[in-house]
């Protein structure tokens, strides 16, 4: 059997980006898979946590999408100035973007169907949980700190069974003699037995279990210390009771790891209407860098999140991905504008 | 008869470092009929490619109209009714030469099916059968070109923009292009090409502009442009007093003996018989 001719941009880039990807993401990910288990220093008695693999299986991902990105530009000529053909391209291809556009989406695609395997299965060779839950972070109120003074802050959690809070304040200078403070929480008005948090510091997360109830107003109550605590967005998250399979979570992972490769490319081709193929790939590769390894961008947080089993689709993870598709839809329009005014 | 091409006061005009213009076309006027192969001559730099490229809407003039099949060279009509052969290597040379076609007759709008079977004829014709699946960039220099022109005829377009189409081709090759620009023509097309092989221009082309500096600085059929008014006579098997006589009676006709040489074959005529494979009927 013979697949059927590959013939518009689209389909053309997806093919080429497939084959110059494959095996590198494929040695990527078994490398990802071998190296921590050489370099690992056995620590008796502590267990392992899912999220420090996380560098390991960004490994492969990164692989997939640097190729994917550096193919796409190189493979579809109006991406840079001064490439062979530019003219027989820029003439015969309809659209306005002339086929970028197309090829910027088969190149994702190839990249979706290289990463979907590794989010799925390969998060789980990585000790990521078979089952994923929801995790909601709660709004703020309007004056977030809690001290002995404003001794109760309300949040409302989302209709759903809850299983546990995670509490992770900001910690103010202490007021007279350093105590820790303690945290008292309530599920509608009532007071929760035993769940008491105790907070010295910034960042200091303290999960506290939930009957599996829905519940309308969540509060926390001051019950003593000197420390004031600032709970801003982020700093109290619930999870829900349920779980949903992990399957669905790598693939919802899958797509939203394919914003910053989307934003990388657009900007590339934003800089192709003035530059030539290695500023456009130099360009690519350090939006793509600065997206995953740097940290900005979606990446990291949808990779630790589907590790520790947090529910990405739609959650704050998956908003952390807005930026990335905002300013690539920008550079892209900004592209086909500085191409249309050098064409005239 | 029907126009192909018109300009009036056609001009090209880019900006130059430090604020300076450069003139790689000025104002000019051109009529081009239907069913010509017309010639651009020029040397580097003399505006042929700009001419082609103003004509299929790639670029911009700064002064003039143009009209290319009584439309505007932008129109996106024309993008499958006028073709055009840039000079350079191809784009997307990691595909083979029929997934190259393919994706031009996808860009064309044709049926699959009719854009398959267009490109097995003309790479049958064109001699590219054998490249197989190689990629486009492993192919020598004429097999680009060869595979460009396929590309342009594939849309059966009414109009033929063509930049140095025989250039790097062998004297085969060039053969094989010129007799299909000639069917072009008969079947009712227009070609302009822009060349650097005269004799090939000379052979094929029913009109030739010649461009310097941008400046069109002539004009015409080739009978106009070369005509001396002198005819040839091929004589065999005459002694030096046999020819001495024959002037002689030409003189005394009237005429004028304006050289007398020997004649040579053309050098295609021995390459023909030593590149061509035993059997070959071009032998």
């Amino acid at each position: 059997m013979t697949l059927p001719r590959a013939r518009g941009p689209l389909r053309l880039t997806f093919v080429r980006c497939l084959r110059a990807a494959a095996l590198p993401t494929l040695l990527a990910a078994l490398a990802g898979l071998w190296l921590p288990h050489a370099l690992a220093t056995p620590l008796p008695g502590l267990p392992s946590a899912a999220g420090a693999a996380s560098p390991w299986l960004q490994l492969p991902l990164f692989v997939a999408a640097a190729l994917c990105a550096a193919r796409a530009a190189g493979f579809w000529p109006l991406f840079a100035l001064r490439r062979p053909g530019r003219d027989v391209v820029a003439r015969l291809q309809r659209g306005p973007w002339r086929g970028a556009g197309a090829a910027i989406v088969g190149a994702l695609l190839a990249q979706l169907v290289l990463t979907l395997p590794l989010l799925t299965f390969g998060a789980r060779l990585h000790g990521a949980p078979a089952t994923a839950a929801r995790h909601d972070e709660l709004a703020p109120p309007p004056q977030p700190a809690l001290t002995a003074a404003t001794p109760r802050l309300a949040f409302t959690p989302p209709a759903r069974p809850l299983a546990s809070v995670w509490l992770c304040p900001l910690a103010a200078p202490p007021v007279g003699a350093f105590v820790p403070t303690r945290v008292q929480l309530r599920l509608d008005g009532a007071v929760l037995p035993g769940a008491v948090a105790t907070f010295g510091q910034s960042f200091e997360a303290v999960e506290l279990p939930l009957p599996a109830v829905t519940v309308q107003r969540l509060e926390l109550e001051y019950v003593d210390g000197s420390v004031p605590l600032l709970f801003p967005r982020g700093a109290v998250r619930v999870v829900a009771a349920g779980s949903e399979p992990q399957a669905w979570n790598g693939a919802a992972a899958a797509v939203l790891l394919l914003l910053p490769t989307f934003a990388a490319l657009a900007f590339a081709y934003l800089a192709g209407a003035v530059a030539a193929l290695p500023t456009v790939w130099t360009v690519a590769a350090v939006l793509l860098f600065v997206q995953t390894v740097g940290g900005i961008g979606p990446a990291g947080d949808v990779v630790l999140a589907l590790l520790r089993g947090r529910w990405v689709w739609p959650s704050g993870t998956f908003w952390h991905g807005v930026p990335s598709l905002a300013a690539g839809s920008v550079a892209m329009i900004g592209g086909m504008l500085l191409r249309r005014g050098a064409r005239r | 008869m029907a126009t192909a091409i018109s300009a009036r006061q056609l001009a090209v005009t880019f900006a130059g470092r430090r604020g300076t213009a450069v003139a790689a076309l000025q104002p000019l006027d051109l009529e081009i009929a239907r069913g010509r192969i017309v010639g651009v001559l020029g040397p580097n730099g003399s505006g042929k490619t700009t001419l082609l490229r103003v004509l299929a809407g790639l670029q911009a003039p700064t002064g003039g109209v143009a009209l290319v099949l009584d439309r505007p060279p932008t129109d996106r009509a024309l993008r499958t009714r006028v073709a055009f052969q840039p000079e350079g290597p191809l784009p997307l040379d990691v595909l083979s030469a029929p997934e190259y076609l393919a994706w031009v007759g996808a860009e064309l709008g044709l049926p699959n099916a009719t854009s398959d079977a267009r490109a097995g004829l003309w790479l049958d014709r064109l001699d590219l059968r054998s490249a197989g699946r190689r990629w486009i960039r492993t192919f020598s220099t004429g097999m680009q070109r060869r595979l460009a022109l396929a590309a342009a005829l594939l849309g059966e377009p009414e109009l033929l923009l063509l930049d140095e189409p025989t250039n790097g081709l062998d004297p085969f090759g060039s053969e094989i292009v010129m007799q299909v620009l000639r069917e072009r023509a008969a079947a009712g097309a227009t070609v302009l090409m822009a060349s650097h092989q005269l004799l090939e221009v000379e052979e094929i082309c029913d009109e030739v502009l010649l461009l310097q500096d941008g400046v069109l600085r002539a004009r015409g059929t080739l009978a106009e442009l070369l005509g001396t008014g002198a005819q040839s006579l091929v004589v065999q098997g005459l002694d030096a007093d046999g020819l001495r006589r024959l002037g002689d009676a030409a003189r005394g006709l009237g005429g004028e003996v304006l050289a007398v040489e020997p004649r040579r074959r053309h050098l295609f005529a021995l390459f023909r018989r030593f590149a061509a494979p035993p059997g070959d009927s071009r032998r």
